[in-house]
């Protein structure tokens, strides 16, 4: 058993690190639950200044975790694969960004998800700013679409483009479109929303509600005295 | 298995010289060898090229000095100040300098630096990181312009060499830059070019910017290559490169680590095949490290085959430098490979093993010629 573990050791650590760019068409992405929000938007090159774009990989289990506690951008098991700005270049908020992976983890084959936020932008993370709790946050990816994506030929690729899931290396382009898009999509415009909420892990409510315990019944005990 | 040629060089060499004296120096005039080279792009699959001409030396003179990242020319070039400097819609070109040795060894022979500024005499470089020590007196400068995406897919050629998009949603033709700047290996392309026709808006692209953003000057370095894809039902087309024959020696840079192998996509600017015997690179000078153990190939070049109709392609031959020949993986260690070629304007990849110090190799390349 020893010999088993050691040579599965030598072979994760000779496994090389996964490179490949993701040209990414993405639209409408919109800001808070119901979309009543725009994303920060820059139209230079790179978009500093826009929302805060994630790319996730989604590890063995093929789900994504939408359990964010403040400071993640992921959570569970799911993989960082890369950052970039949102812009609008491509019509009515709808992006076209490019994500550089270097060095990833990820496998080939797991599926890729976006996910984006309009309370951060790429410049506010590259300096090491974090989500905070109450930060509104979307995901998406074809399999996990609601209601799911059946389309064929190619269910994970709906809009076209390469499927959405780690390439083996190189250059692919990904796409997601709503049907409320300047040249129209496969997905619901809620597709494109903001459901989900980075809220506080159950330690910290618990700290929370006991500092109110205690607060309480010192005010209790002062206005007794 | 072969790679088979796809390139056609027709090239008729036409070389007028004439020595003109000036204050006593002497300038050369020359007219190089032209040609042209065509070779087939693919439908629904990447085409890795690089450009085996360059475009027509805009000058030629001999150097009076080099300090710090400055040539001082020889004579009275009388330039006009920042002629080889560009400038956004009145000066569309960018330059680079080339040196070449005359009868004294020049220690940068072959190396290109891009024109920052310049005086009536004087040349500014960016040298990035490296120095001009070394050239002496009387060495040759050579000044080109570069290439760039409008010059090597010109508006005129719109569904001959490329397919122009109509909307961003669906891109056509795209040119693809490979990674010139990141650490490791297998890298990808982080550059997407796309040529817009759509109303009034026309032009190169680059995928990430403002769609109205005119990329059609940015450059193709010399020592690099790039990927003509063909997409969403873009056809096979064309792509000719028209130009003049590099009859001096060209130098790559190879960048090397530490702590891990380093990939460097590179290309020689030669309209015809060149044997690995030939190519300059081997381990003599340290440009291409030999392996001592075939259990641990060390520095490898690697060549793609654009017949496969694919894209994000793999390399389909890995050489390697084996018991003082080339070696094919894959075949027997005792067959000597060097004289299998580096196809004309064929892109390569070639991966450095680390280093005890991290360094510049340096592949001096000599015209077969």
């Amino acid at each position: 058993m020893k010999k088993f573990f050691l040579l599965l050791t030598l072979f994760a650590s000779t496994a090389s690190a996964l490179n490949f760019t993701t040209n990414l068409d993405a639209g409408r992405l919109r800001g808070g639950p119901t979309g009543a929000n725009a994303l920060p938007f820059d139209n230079t090159n790179g978009s500093p200044a826009g929302g805060l774009l994630v790319l996730v990989a989604a590890g063995e289990d093929s789900t994504f975790s939408n359990s964010l506690a403040p400071g993640q951008v992921v959570s569970a098991n799911d993989i960082l694969l890369g950052v970039a700005g949102f812009n609008t270049n491509n019509g009515l908020d709808e992006t076209q960004s490019v994500f550089n992976i270097l060095n990833s983890s990820a496998v080939p084959g797991d599926l890729v998800a976006l996910r984006w936020f309009s309370t951060l932008t790429l410049s506010q993370y590259n300096a090491g700013s974090r989500p905070i709790a109450g930060s509104t946050f979307g995901t998406y990816n074809p399999r996990v679409s609601n209601p799911a994506n059946l389309t064929l030929p190619n269910p994970d690729a709906p809009d076209g483009g390469a499927s959405w899931v780690v390439p083996g290396g190189g250059t692919v382009a990904l796409n997601f479109f709503t049907t409320d898009s300047t040249e129209g999509g496969s997905q619901f415009p809620s597709e494109g929303f903001q459901p989900f909420v980075v809220v506080p892990e159950p330690s910290t409510y618990l700290t929370l509600c006991l500092g109110l315990l205690v607060g309480c019944f010192a005010l209790k005990r002062r206005f007794a005295f | 298995m072969r790679i088979p040629p796809s390139y056609k060089a027709f090239g008729f060499g036409v070389t007028l010289s004439a020595a003109i004296m000036a204050d006593g120096v002497a300038q050369t005039a020359v007219t190089e060898p032209v040609g042209f080279t065509r070779v087939q792009t693919l439908g629904s699959s990447d085409t890795l090229v690089s450009t085996p001409l360059t475009r027509p030396a805009e000058y030629v003179g001999s150097i009076a000095s080099v300090s710090g990242n400055v040539i001082t020319l020889s004579g009275s070039p009388a330039l006009t100040t920042n002629q080889f400097v560009y400038a956004a819609g009145t000066q569309p070109k960018r330059y680079y300098v080339i040196t070449s040795a005359t009868d004294t060894a020049n220690a940068k022979e072959g190396r290109q630096f891009l024109i920052t500024a310049n005086t009536a005499n004087t040349l500014t470089l960016n040298l990035n990181g490296d120095s001009l020590a070394g050239i002496p007196a009387n060495a040759q400068a050579r000044i080109i312009p570069y290439w760039t995406l409008g010059t090597v897919f010109p508006a005129g050629d719109a569904g001959v060499s490329f397919t122009p998009t109509t909307t961003t949603r669906t891109l056509k033709t795209q040119v693809l830059i490979p990674d010139y700047s990141n650490v490791g290996t297998n890298l990808s392309y982080p550059q997407t070019y796309y040529y817009i026709n759509a109303s009034s808006n026309v032009g190169w692209r680059l995928f990430g910017d403002a769609t109205t953003n005119d990329h059609s000057d940015d450059i193709l370095i010399p020592d690099g290559y790039f990927v003509v894809r063909h997409d969403n039902g873009a056809p096979n087309l064309a792509l000719t490169n028209v130009g003049s024959v590099l009859t001096k020696k060209f130098t790559v840079p190879l960048t090397t680590t530490t702590t891990q192998y380093q990939d460097n996509a590179v290309s020689i600017p030669r309209p015809v095949d060149v044997a690995l015997d030939s190519s300059g690179l081997g381990p003599v000078d340290g440009s291409f490290v030999a392996t001592t153990s075939t259990r641990t190939i060390l520095d490898q070049l690697f060549l793609f085959d654009n017949s496969q109709v694919t894209t994000n392609k793999s390399p389909v031959k890995t050489y390697y430098y084996f018991n003082s020949g080339w070696r094919l993986f894959g075949d027997a260690t005792t067959v000597n490979h060097g004289a299998d070629v580096i196809p004309a304007g064929a892109a390569i990849i070639i991966r450095k093993a680390p280093t005890t110090v991290a360094q510049t190799a340096f592949w001096v390349n000599s015209p077969t010629y």
